[in-house]
């Protein structure tokens, strides 16, 4: 059958490829728990902080690092403007949950097109020369980038994990995601705390990004017809309101995907994903039916 | 129409909600003929019943019997066809359609239902309405709210909407009726109204389940008072001795 | 002349497919992002079937927009069985999905797309004529839907859209209204995309795309949701109104990004300053209002 060296191969390939994925689905599930939202606009986010950071690096040729910082502060500036001016309003007129779906999925859209206008619909990359250092480990190719992508994302993880078990912060986005009105009632800020985990799954999302734009070219709608799809499939395998879990869930997707093109051509990989959506929605819809309630904000509470 | 054929019965009725027992082992018979009062604090898993029974949420385990026939594996809308009709706290009317219409529609053999042809083809709505405009005309009249009929509910006021809702329950024929909070926020003529119609459907045999905070209203029209804490059944008993019992009036009022 | 009569075909097949949008989205209350695609299989079924079967251009058509509608009913049954959230999800799923099957399969003519699709009418005067008939079909879709919302299944359609759960605890069948509806608005949609690829006689997948999703909304969402006539309206606005630029000679890669971002931020604009549309009334349940509870 297949060598044990092709095996382990497509599984570190895939577990590497996981790093943005990983950050990706975080971002969202983050996002749909805290503000219970289903931020299609993350596209729009990723296309923002993609962008940026390719004008700051190759137009306006800053020193990287300063490119990376500038690059966040633009895309968690943007994130807080989409919660404060879109969501934030939404919510204050009590707009139905269609709105904020048809929003976000606008919005997102609108910077796609944006993008297309302004930089043309030819992949771009971040840095003129992709080429990252090869490694072999007992016959196994591992590049620096891999390890780059896997550790940073394992911190970031760890550091977001840190955040929402241990500090005062974490515990006010749990509370706001369990009941805003009662979070309130304990003097909690909930339009803050709002504000906050945007802010942080736009830094997840730049991260990404920035993972991603390292490795391959994007073209200006890749975050909205393959990456944002991704976020959405993992978030429901892991049950909406489980954010750590959707994390897990993009590495799933991620080594399935890599292992798949054993038996399917690479071609009709993205498939997978595709047809999990609904094998999920057929096979495991029932412990998914009352997490999903969530998102009726308006939705009358049993006593 | 015999005892057992509108008997309701729940064996067990468990659920669970994200760690919490919000129903425990409920185990209740409700009598034909019979006023029911669910008392409890707030969280006691009054409401929690009511969706257990009208379906709107399914049990983890245990059983409903309706007529002696287990009825936990059907969906709401076909538990309310067997006539198990229901009011909710927030009323739920619909908002875009006018009062003789939100009764019309909840109409347990509503036509529209059938009509593969979504409507396209429905060339005599007036007369097909005509069947159950009058039951309606007539449910309007008794709650008297009949000038009303092609006004929408936001025209009408707080109390005036439960009786709409209440109505529409009623619409149903149902042979179980529950009410959650008929008289929260509904004083004066209103009040009697809702008293009224209860005891109109009690001499109708009809099995009626209340849930109600205000207990000169329990006293007044319960045959009995059923007690929840924390998902279970403390007490059963005639009103007046549940009232009397010390124990239980400490926990309601919070001890 | 031609040019005119083409635009207004088009303008009206997409009134016929924001009309048939409208009943899931306006009346319904049901968001799915596939119409464009239930489109897109009406068209190259109807194309497919006409290249490869000896059977009148109409009927084929017909059979298409069947197809549509059996592919709606197995996309929307699954997830609308659990909630209207998953019907977003479940739709954009199967948008990407079946744009990528058709983007890289032998038969539709993969990217390059499909040609040498026989016409409908083949007559010098054959554009007025589709013109005229699809003008019919345009006018007979917002009577159909008209007819659907003020018969008693409408009354149970908006009974459903206010409150599922009160709507379903009277002893109605939510599911059953949704997932007929939406099959009967992606057999609209696959109708009118028989007629165009009979039309137009090539179709390329990226016709159907995020783009298309986007000019749809765009319809809808500034013609006024939930109105008979606004989704039309819209339709006719957004099909005509991009004529005018057209004649700036913008080269397509500009012209196409330049069109999307001019729709999805008129969409942006209706949704925070007039969300009830054109057409809707002031009185505010009207367009995006409708769904407010």
């Amino acid at each position: 059958m297949f060598s044990s060296d092709i095996l382990l191969q497509l599984g570190w390939t895939g577990l590497a490829t996981s790093s943005f994925y990983m950050l990706f689905a975080t971002a969202f599930a983050l996002v749909l728990k805290v503000n219970q939202v289903w931020n299609f606009g993350q596209a729009g986010l990723m296309v923002i902080g993609y962008f940026s950071c390719y004008i700051f690096l190759q137009i306006l040729d800053f020193f990287p690092l300063w490119a990376i910082l500038f690059s966040i502060l633009v895309t968690v500036f943007a994130g807080c403007c989409l919660e404060k001016y879109g969501f934030g309003v939404l919510r204050e007129r009590k707009s139905p949950p269609l709105t904020f779906f048809i929003f976000s999925i606008v919005i997102a859209q609108f910077f796609v097109f944006l993008a297309e206008l302004i930089f043309g619909t030819t992949p771009k990359t971040l840095y003129p020369s992709l080429n990252s250092k090869i490694n072999l480990f007992y016959g196994i190719v591992i590049t620096n980038w891999d390890l780059f992508a896997l550790i940073s994302s394992i911190i970031i993880m760890s550091v977001l994990y840190f955040i929402m078990k241990k500090t005062k912060l974490g515990y006010s986005m749990t509370a706001v995601s369990d009941n805003p009105e009662l979070a309130e009632m304990y003097g909690i800020k909930k339009e803050y705390i709002y504000l906050y985990s945007i802010s942080i799954s736009s830094f997840l999302l730049f991260w990404g990004m920035y993972l991603f734009g390292t490795k391959a070219a994007i073209f200006p709608s890749t975050p909205l017809l393959q990456l944002l799809v991704f976020a959405v499939i993992a978030t429901i395998i892991a049950g909406i309101g489980n954010v750590f879990g959707a994390a897990l869930a993009a590495v799933f997707l991620s080594l399935l995907q890599a292992f798949s093109i054993l038996l399917i051509p690479s071609k009709w990989q993205i498939l997978i994903a595709y047809g999990l959506i609904f094998f999920i929605i057929l096979f495991f819809p029932k412990g998914f039916v009352i997490n999903l309630e969530v998102f009726k904000i308006k939705k009358n509470k049993g006593s | 129409m015999s005892e057992i054929e509108h008997s309701l019965e729940t064996v067990n009725l468990t659920k669970n909600f994200g760690g919490k027992m919000v129903a425990n082992h409920i185990n209740i018979k409700f009598k034909q003929g019979f006023v029911s009062g669910l008392i409890g604090p707030n969280g006691a898993g009054k409401t929690t019943l009511f969706n257990l029974i009208s379906g709107n949420i399914k049990s983890d385990y245990g059983d409903v019997y309706l007529g002696g026939k287990k009825i936990n594996k059907m969906s709401d809308f076909q538990r309310a066809r067997l006539g198990i009709a229901r009011t909710w706290q927030m009323n739920r009317l619909f908002n875009s359609l006018s009062l003789i219409d939100n009764l019309i529609i909840s109409q347990r053999s509503d036509y529209s239902d059938k009509s593969l042809s979504l409507g396209l083809f429905d060339f005599n709505r007036a007369k097909k309405d005509a069947l159950y405009e009058d039951i309606a005309a007539n449910l309007l009249k008794r709650v008297g709210l009949l000038d009303y009929r092609n006004s929408v509910p936001a025209e009408l006021s707080y109390g005036q909407q439960k009786l709409v809702a209440i109505a529409r329950a009623l619409m149903n024929d149902g042979n179980i009726i529950m009410l959650d909070e008929p008289m929260a926020g509904v004083e004066g003529r209103t009040h009697n109204k809702i008293k009224e119609i209860i005891l109109e459907e009690k001499t109708r045999k009809k099995t009626i389940i209340v849930i109600e905070h205000n207990m000169r209203f329990i006293r007044e029209i319960c045959d009995e008072g059923i007690f929840l804490v924390n998902g279970q059944i403390k007490a059963v008993d005639s009103v007046a001795s549940l009232m009397n019992d010390v124990e239980l009036t400490r926990i309601y009022f919070g001890g | 002349m031609e040019y005119f009569i083409s635009l207004f075909i088009l303008a009206s097949i997409n009134v016929i497919l924001a009309t048939s949008f409208n009943l899931i989205l306006g009346y319904g209350g049901l968001l799915s992002v596939a119409q464009p695609i239930f489109f897109a299989i009406g068209a190259y079924c109807s194309a497919l079937i006409a290249i490869y079967f000896d059977i009148p251009i109409f009927l084929s058509i017909i059979f298409a927009s069947l197809i549509a509608g059996v592919f709606a009913f197995g996309v929307s049954l699954p997830s609308l069985r659990v909630s209207g959230d998953y019907l977003v999800v479940s739709t954009l799923g199967f948008q990407l999905g079946t744009l990528h099957i058709i983007n890289n399969i032998e038969i539709t003519g993969a990217a390059g797309g499909l040609s040498n699709i026989p016409p409908l009418i083949s007559h010098p005067y054959r554009s007025l004529l589709t013109l005229l008939i699809v003008v019919c079909f345009a006018v007979l879709s917002i009577w159909m839907v008209r007819k659907i919302m003020r018969s008693a299944y409408g009354r149970a359609i908006t009974a459903l859209r206010n409150d599922e759960i009160a709507f379903s605890s009277l002893g109605r069948n939510p599911i059953r209204i949704k997932v007929l509806i939406v099959a009967l608005s992606a057999a609209m949609a696959g109708f009118a995309g028989g007629i165009y690829s009979h039309y137009y006689l090539y179709i390329t997948p990226e016709q159907f795309g995020i783009f298309a999703t986007a000019t749809l909304l765009t319809m809808v969402v500034i013609g006024g949701a939930g109105t008979v006539l606004g989704p039309a309206f819209g339709a006719i606005i957004i099909t005509t109104l991009p004529e005018i630029i057209t004649f700036l000679n913008l080269p397509v890669s500009i012209m196409a990004p330049l069109q999307g971002v001019i729709f999805t931020g008129l969409v942006l604009i209706f949704i925070f300053v007039k969300p009830s549309g054109l057409i809707g009334s002031t009185r505010g349940l009207d367009g995006l209002e409708i769904w407010k509870k």
